[in-house]
């Protein structure tokens, strides 16, 4: 129905911008759910950024793509991931928060690791 | 495209500090070495005042914990005036509504 792709450098100015894309979907998606993936983009996005080990010339791919029931956003790096928080306590600790956040508001989420890491979630519309 | 700004003032011991725009990973320096240079003025009280924030992430909210983590070490009050809804709603969700201080608007604005 409606896709967003975007490609990103590495670097914390690419968090704002891979937010503000998600206004493209304005009139698509309600504002609660534009809000929330906002915040949820923001948060993945800055998980790569900041621990992806990426240099500023490897890019970041955002992908948002809406059907009848669902959104799905999914951000690949080329980095190598990371490990999961296994334990609650170990989710509130700093950079387990973004992900804390996910969770709390996605529907489902996951990590793919192959060629680079991709992290995907989907909340209903 | 609307950045991120902090701003304060302190008048009795009592800190106001204003921040504005988005603040996330980008305003996070920012806004860390703004806070700890007011603290090192002697206050006895630091007001965040979130109103004018129109959207705060982890990395943000991770600040403002830090924040508090050293006024009550320091024994300093933080209290904070809270943002629009999509602002709050990350304390909420983050179940920290109830931990950190929330308080009214400042006086001197509910009297124009």
């Amino acid at each position: 129905m409606a896709d967003v792709a975007l490609r990103l450098r590495a670097d914390p100015t690419s968090i704002p911008e891979a937010r503000h894309a998600v206004d493209r979907l304005r009139g698509v998606l309600e504002d609660a759910v534009l809000q929330d993936l906002r915040l949820m983009v923001s948060e993945v996005v800055t998980n790569s950024v900041r621990h992806a080990g990426l240099g500023e010339r490897d890019p970041i791919e955002l992908r948002i793509s809406v059907d009848k029931e669902r959104v799905r956003v999914e951000v690949r790096d080329a980095g190598p991931g990371f490990e999961l928080p296994g334990e609650p306590t170990t989710m509130f600790r700093d950079s387990g928060w973004g992900l804390y956040l996910v969770d709390r508001l996605a529907d489902r989420w996951g990590v793919t690791s192959g060629r680079g890491t991709t992290v995907w979630f989907e909340i209903s519309r | 495209m609307s950045g991120f700004s902090i701003t304060s003032e302190i008048r009795g011991g009592v800190a106001m500090v204003v921040m504005a725009g988005e603040f996330d990973l980008v305003a996070a320096p920012d806004a860390d070495r703004h806070l700890t240079e007011v603290e090192c003025q002697g206050v006895s009280e630091v007001v965040l005042d979130l109103r004018a924030l129109e959207f705060l992430d982890s990395t943000g909210l991770r600040v403002i914990l830090a924040a508090d983590s050293r006024a009550r070490r320091e024994g300093r009050r933080l209290a904070l005036v809270p943002g629009p809804e999509p602002v709050h709603r990350v304390f909420r969700i983050a179940l920290l509504d109830r931990r950190l201080e929330f308080v009214g608007p400042p006086e001197e604005d509910t009297h124009g």
